[in-house]
């Protein structure tokens, strides 16, 4: 029951996502999601494979789940950040929505964590913060320099936003 | 070790430094013919579709077969994704240059994936791949659905291209 709502939670955000109207230009966001998956999948190699620092279960539906939010659900929580990191100016806003997006893939490990996908051994919770800090940035830094990119190809116009 | 070095420096780590090599060797080669932001899009999707289909087909569980010289990432192994990077390219400058019809797509994709297990048992005798339980007839499945997946990525970019600049 728990595993399929958090299946149905990233079907649905998935579709929140593909049909909300977008500031970026497409190829922007197919960036940043394809170079998150990259590096969220090496990272979860790194951690679980070579440090065994997170134990995946070795069951089939807690396997799927955990690899289904690799490349789905974690990179659309990278891409939502950049969606909504450049709403407001705001500076206040900008503090406010960097906090809570550092707490979203906290409470979503920690969903999986309860529902046995995966276990922590010798894993701190402030270790995730810092690994979100370095995605965030990463996606923040590549739609940035995508975007510039595409306004000297002229694929987008000057007055978009990158 | 985070990313564990090789255990022995032979033929597999040679095989992927002659393939990246060979690769960069033929992008500087070949005339432009997309822009550098799609061109380095195009390598990104092949390199991350590599990477996520060997992550969850060589993690426990499934562990059908190992990268390079252990069950671990190893520092080879990115390297070993980015060597798809020019295959993808290379796969979709013919498929532009050549403008491939449509009805020629299946024999086009079915040569490539051929070329693919071609290259992939020459990758499995130098060690990049030590099959568990995997053979080549699985890969050419994998070749078909990777490929496939490429052309339509590769079409949706070029609509989204078109819409301020045509190239």
């Amino acid at each position: 029951m728990q595993t399929s709502i958090f299946i149905d939670l990233i079907i649905l955000s998935s579709i929140c996502f593909i049909f909300k109207k977008k500031r970026f230009h497409a190829v922007q966001y197919l960036y940043v999601y394809l170079i998150i998956v990259f590096l969220y999948c090496s990272f979860i190699s790194v951690i679980s494979d070579n440090l065994e620092l997170w134990k995946v279960k070795e069951q089939i539906i807690p396997y799927i789940v955990f690899r289904v939010s690799e490349v789905i659900l974690f990179p659309l929580v990278a891409l939502w950040f950049i969606e909504l990191f450049h709403l407001k100016s705001n500076k206040m806003y900008k503090i406010t929505l960097i906090s809570l997006f550092l707490l979203i893939p906290v409470l979503l490990q920690q969903w999986l964590v309860y529902m046995k996908v995966f276990e922590y051994r010798h894993w701190e919770v402030y270790k995730t913060i810092l690994v979100w800090i370095i995605f965030y940035s990463t996606s923040v830094v590549t739609n940035y320099l995508v975007g510039k990119h595409l306004v000297k190809e002229g694929v987008i116009n000057d007055s978009a936003p990158t | 070790m985070i990313l564990p070095l090789p255990e022995k420096f032979d033929e597999n780590e040679w095989l992927v430094i002659g393939v990246l090599m060979s690769g960069i060797v033929i992008y500087k080669l070949l005339p432009k013919r997309f822009p550098i932001s799609l061109s380095i899009l195009i390598m990104i999707f092949s390199a991350t579709y590599a990477r996520a289909f060997d992550h969850i087909l060589a993690s426990p569980l499934l562990d059908f077969y190992d990268v390079m010289d252990s069950p671990k990432f190893e520092l080879f192994g990115v390297f070993t994704y980015i060597m798809y990077a020019p295959f993808g390219y290379l796969f979709v400058y013919i498929y532009d240059k050549f403008k491939i019809e449509d009805k020629y797509i299946v024999l086009y994709i079915f040569i490539w994936s051929f070329f693919g297990i071609g290259f992939e048992w020459l990758s499995s005798k130098c060690n990049i791949f030590t099959y568990k339980h995997w053979n080549l007839a699985y890969s050419f499945t994998i070749y078909l659905f990777v490929q496939y997946h490429t052309i339509v990525f590769f079409r949706y970019l070029k609509k989204k291209y078109k819409i301020v600049n045509q190239y």
